[in-house]
């Protein structure tokens, strides 16, 4: 039966921790290796698409004004984008702490119930050789 | 079947990671919801299910033919339970980790959030009762009778959003929109099938949990009362009083 239990712990326990460690390096190379291709867009969760940048115009020669207009519209896209990866940096934080409590608390909770068998087992075992003992001495 | 459940994890956390497209207005954190949602299902079957196994243990266990079946039936429901709650204290931790970024605040007081809280809380004083009952089998039904009442609290969390609205997106049910490309659907029904198996080998081991805390109690009665047998039979027996003066 102890051997069972330990069996049991041993193949639950490792595959766990296995996967603790897995997601936690996921969470640091996955968004590393997204960040490092171009940005595609994909369809919102929400239904909605992301607004397009504006594009700039074609400015003729000696159109200040044109070419002023076009310094605006890129400022803004920069600054959208700028926002964009704040947003996911930000973002990228929340998702590993968020993975690290979802594992923390499965594991927490398996190294309990493997402590809990174990001494539920040794206790069964002890109890079955004190009935073994008293029918001994009783014949 | 430990093989199987962890298998299942390590491709979920791979389609989470490598195969879902990053979403476009939340970024990297959206890749929450598919743990957060397949969470949320997981604590949400294990509530219900508790509460129809309690139910169902409240008739099985006036039946003296049916004694066993009742113990089978209350070992389903406090492992059933358990696991609810551990899943929904995963969904209560990593929502507002999602919800900063997002909606800027980690909580906010909408029913549908607020109605999560009071099930948990009200699971986990289903669990306190249950487990302070042991093998009473008054505390056993008083236990069964708050989890019954979590029934329909579970029903109301579903719905909430569609009856009193809130911050939360209907994107399972279509009315939000929502989880168009076909890599992110295909993700999140990966994810919910690799949680709800884990969920179920998980409640394997806490009925078997519970199957050994029965034997214990058992033998430690059987252990009773064989040295009650034993004190009995060593102990001197009374003289019979002698009758001649």
């Amino acid at each position: 039966m102890t051997a069972l239990c330990a069996r049991l712990a041993r193949a639950t326990i490792i595959p766990l921790a296995v996967l603790a460690v897995v997601t936690a390096v996921l969470c640091l190379v996955a968004p590393m290796a997204a960040h490092a291709q171009e940005a595609q867009p994909s369809p919102s969760s929400y239904g909605a698409a992301p607004t397009p940048a504006a594009p700039t115009a074609v400015v003729a020669p000696n159109d200040f004004e044109g070419l002023l207009r076009n310094c605006d519209i890129v400022a803004k896209n920069t600054a959208r984008e700028l926002s964009a990866c704040n947003t996911d940096a930000v973002g990228v934080d929340f998702l590993g702490a968020a993975y690290m409590a979802l594992w923390a608390i499965l594991m927490v909770f398996f190294v309990l119930l493997r402590q809990r068998q174990k001494r539920l087992v040794d206790e069964i075992q002890a109890l079955r050789e004190r009935l073994a003992r008293l029918g001994d001495d009783r014949t | 079947m430990p093989a199987v459940v962890a298998a299942g994890l390590f491709a979920a956390l791979y389609l989470t990671f490598f195969v879902a497209p990053r979403e476009a207005t939340m970024g990297e954190v959206q890749r929450i919801f598919y743990f957060h949602v397949a969470s949320a299902f997981a604590a949400l079957i294990g509530w219900v299910g508790c509460a129809i196994a309690s139910l169902v243990y409240l008739i099985v266990v006036a039946r003296p033919t049916q004694q066993p079946l009742a113990r089978t039936i209350d070992r389903l429901s406090f492992a059933l339970g358990e696991v609810g709650v551990l899943f929904g204290a995963i969904v209560l931790i990593t929502g507002p980790l999602w919800a900063k970024p997002v909606w800027q605040v980690y909580w906010t007081w909408e029913p549908r959030l607020v109605l999560m809280l009071l099930t948990q809380f009200l699971f986990i004083g289903y669990l306190v009762l249950r487990a302070y009952a042991k093998q009473d089998v008054a505390g056993k039904k008083l236990a069964a009778g708050i989890a019954v009442i979590g029934g329909p609290a579970v029903y109301l969390i579903h719905v909430a959003v569609e009856l009193w609205g809130g911050n939360h997106p209907q994107v399972v049910s279509g009315a939000g929109g929502g989880l168009q490309h076909p890599d992110m659907q295909l993700t999140f029904a990966f994810t919910v099938g690799a949680i709800l198996l884990f969920a179920g080998y998980l409640v394997h081991l806490r009925m078997e949990r519970h199957r050994l805390e029965t034997q214990l109690e058992d033998t430690h009665l059987e252990l009773d009362d064989l040295e009650e047998a034993a004190l009995s039979a060593s102990a001197p027996k009374p003289q019979p009083k002698d009758s001649t003066p």
